[in-house]
């Protein structure tokens, strides 16, 4: 047992959650400066939101149905950015996830349920990776940035995904949209009130984030691609196999992308329809830097975007704004993030090395 | 803030008490659009507009909710039942989260715009939407001088496929009255929320020479009137809602589709204490659908062609012609002798 290195990791891990205080704090300050300007009373604006997020069985259903695709794509951002690397393509691998994960259950209903599911998951995640490759290909190979090739592959795969799914994926109908998958590949739920309910995904996730963050912080395999994240000159100097370990972990950040589309459709919308993603690649960003791309601290990132999501309609229904405030909140909170604001020195003593 | 998240379970459990005790007493309304919310000068703009009026008439509350991702159609649903006595929800695709939703709220009572919802406590419209194309049709093909006009769709569902159908039969009617071929270019945005992709459509229809454009397309129209107003010689049709006005003289007509009608009925239904369930078809014999005086654009027609546009309107209402609600139909329909 490694005691100095054991007691390390938790200091870090009490410092990622120290270190997002003050800007989460400057954030709603900004919000309620926002308020005041907007003319709502900022106190309604901030219980609303949490009566939107958790003050009900619906608003708490709400949010924990959509911490699972916001969980994963955050993790495929924060993993990527380990090895050094962006990836902004999550909007376009989960879309294509989704879809290939919707038409495998489709094409494949004759399986069983229990090979079905997880095949159909599989198939999502391969989809995902698959289309991670073309930009890291180009990174190591012709030097294209991968911000540049992720974010144009987006609109690649969503209408590529509209073509599909009007054409030979679609249910025949001009809606848009692939047939129901069957309901034996549907993920059963794990919690029901009304016609609403929560299923294993969102556990499923969390699991898959815990996981992420022991392999990076644990083991020999985990060392390299933080090696190659912190200081990728030195990485190589050490004889690490700094390529390799970005492709690697590059298809690995796709394939979790597409796995987050292909959770959405088998736990929550049961088909593939246009425009299926409300942004959740793009807000898997937010969640990533919101901690620091800290894959352990993801599910509070991931908690909270999920929650301003869910409240939107609560503003309306009771401050009577604009649902789109939360996008607003959203930007101000990753903003005073990044800006890295900190507590005065005397009063981080003794709390940060 | 996220160090309190420890204290969730009884947090939220004291953000069930508080707004328990506060129940008024009018009537609460809650209104549910798409992701194009109201301010789209059509489809939501119009249903609102019964809202108002039942408001005004019955003293009722009413709010609304734009839900701005699909996911959140059957939360939203769910929330409203919860906490109004009627929840109205505007638009197609709606349907399938009010089939799951409706069933667990006996209580409550549902209102829905186009679809057919068939449960006990839901009374649910749909319009007849070829008609009011059929005439935007006859409309556009007797104006036309290029002889060529451009539709902007919206989604290609069935209310917009009956708008277009029921076009392209007017279109062919004014065909057979000139005795010339008239050109119809059908485009869709693919969305009812993108009014830069219905500009720059409109723009493209122009381009190919499309003196008359048609818009059946929610939200993304308010491009396809931008790039009308911005172009001369270029003449408009609109749905839904009378946006006449909107650029006089370039608004040729639009057409009606009383929805508003259709939701204060039932409101008042529901005030009233018969509020029915069921599903109805409502068309131009039941005043339901129409196009507007034409105040503006009037002197731009042949007296003839007001006339024919007249008994056209007449024979609608009277339900003496049946119009094609698909695009399969278009081929087979007789146009009618005027």
């Amino acid at each position: 047992m490694n005691l100095p290195k054991t007691l390390q990791s938790v200091e870090k891990a009490s410092t990622t959650l120290l270190s997002l205080l003050p800007p989460l704090a400057v954030g709603v300050f900004i919000c309620v400066f926002l308020a005041l300007l907007s003319g709502a009373q900022p106190f309604d604006i901030i219980i609303t939101i949490w009566n939107g997020a958790w003050g009900s069985w619906n608003s708490a259903l709400t949010t924990l149905t959509k911490v699972t695709p916001l969980l994963l794509t955050g993790l495929a951002v924060a993993l990527a950015y380990q090895a050094n690397l962006l990836n902004i393509g999550c909007e376009g691998q989960l879309t294509l996830g989704a879809l290939s994960a919707a038409s495998f259950a489709v094409l494949a209903a004759p399986l069983p349920g229990l090979v079905l599911a997880p095949l159909a998951l599989l198939v999502g995640a391969v989809a995902g990776g698959l289309w991670a490759l073309p930009p890291i290909w180009l990174r190591q190979r012709r030097g294209v940035h991968e911000v540049i090739s992720t974010l144009l592959l987006n609109y690649l795969a969503i209408y590529l995904a509209d073509y599909l799914v009007l054409g030979p994926l679609g249910d025949g109908t001009a809606m848009g949209r692939t047939p129901e998958i069957p309901a034996e590949a549907a993920f059963s739920p794990l919690f029901q009130f009304g016609a609403q309910s929560v299923s294993v995904a969102p556990l499923a996730a969390l699991v898959l984030s815990f996981t992420a963050q022991i392999w990076l912080s644990k083991t020999f395999w985990g060392y390299e691609v933080m090696a190659t994240g912190s200081n990728i000159a030195a990485a190589r100097a050490a004889g690490i196999a700094v390529d390799r370990w970005q492709r690697r972990i590059f298809v690995l950040s796709g394939a979790l992308a597409g796995l987050a589309g292909a959770f959405e459709v088998l736990a929550v919308h049961h088909r593939f329809y246009r425009a299926f993603s409300p942004g959740y690649g793009f807000d898997g960003i937010t969640a990533a830097f919101l901690v620091k791309t800290v894959p352990g601290w993801l599910w509070l990132s991931s908690l909270l975007l999920a929650g301003l999501r869910a409240a939107d309609k609560w503003l309306q229904l009771v401050v009577g704004i604009s649902p789109n405030t939360i996008l607003v909140i959203q930007a101000v909170l990753l903003l005073a993030v990044a800006c890295q604001w900190k507590l005065p020195e005397r009063w981080r003593k003794g709390v940060a090395p | 803030m996220p160090s309190c998240r420890f204290l969730l379970p009884f947090l939220s459990l004291l953000c069930l008490l508080i707004p328990a005790g506060a129940a008024g007493k009018p009537l609460k309304v809650v209104v549910l659009t798409d992701a194009a919310g109201l301010g789209d000068k059509g489809f939501n703009d119009v249903c609102w507009q019964g809202v108002q009026r039942a408001r005004q008439d019955f003293g009722l509350s009413a709010q609304f909710v734009q839900s701005r991702e699909q996911a959140d159609y059957v939360a939203n649903l769910s929330l409203a039942a919860q906490n109004a006595d009627a929840v109205v929800s505007l638009g197609y695709l709606y349907v399938d989260a009010l089939k799951q939703v409706a069933p667990q709220f006996s209580g409550a009572h549902f209102i829905h715009i186009e679809g057919d919802i068939s449960a006990p406590n839901v009374a649910s419209f749909d319009f007849r939407s070829e008609e009011g194309g059929f005439l935007a049709g006859l409309v556009a093909g007797l104006f036309t001088k290029a002889k060529k006009v451009g539709v902007v769709s919206g989604m290609d569902i069935p209310p917009v496929v009956a708008y277009v159908s029921g076009f392209q039969a007017g279109m062919k009617t004014a065909e057979k009255q000139r005795g010339e071929p008239l050109e119809t270019i059908v485009t869709s945005v693919g969305s009812f929320n993108d009014p830069v992709k219905g500009k720059s459509l409109t723009r493209a229809l122009i381009d190919q020479g499309a003196d008359v454009i048609f818009r059946a397309a929610g939200n993304s129209g308010i491009g396809v009137l931008e790039a009308v107003k911005d172009t001369n010689g270029v003449y408009l049709v609109v749905e839904d809602l009378d946006l006449d006005a909107e650029i006089p003289g370039k608004v040729l007509t639009s057409t009606l589709k009383r929805m508003d009608v259709a939701v204060y009925g039932a409101l008042q239904d529901l005030v009233q204490g018969n509020f029915h369930g069921g599903h109805r078809w409502l068309g131009a014999a039941d005043g339901a659908v129409d196009i507007t005086e034409m105040k503006y654009s009037r002197q731009l027609f042949k007296p003839d062609d007001l006339a024919r546009i007249e008994k056209v309107r007449l024979l609608l209402k009277e339900g003496k012609l049946s119009i094609p609600k698909r695009y399969a139909e278009v081929a087979s329909f007789k146009p009618p002798e005027l």
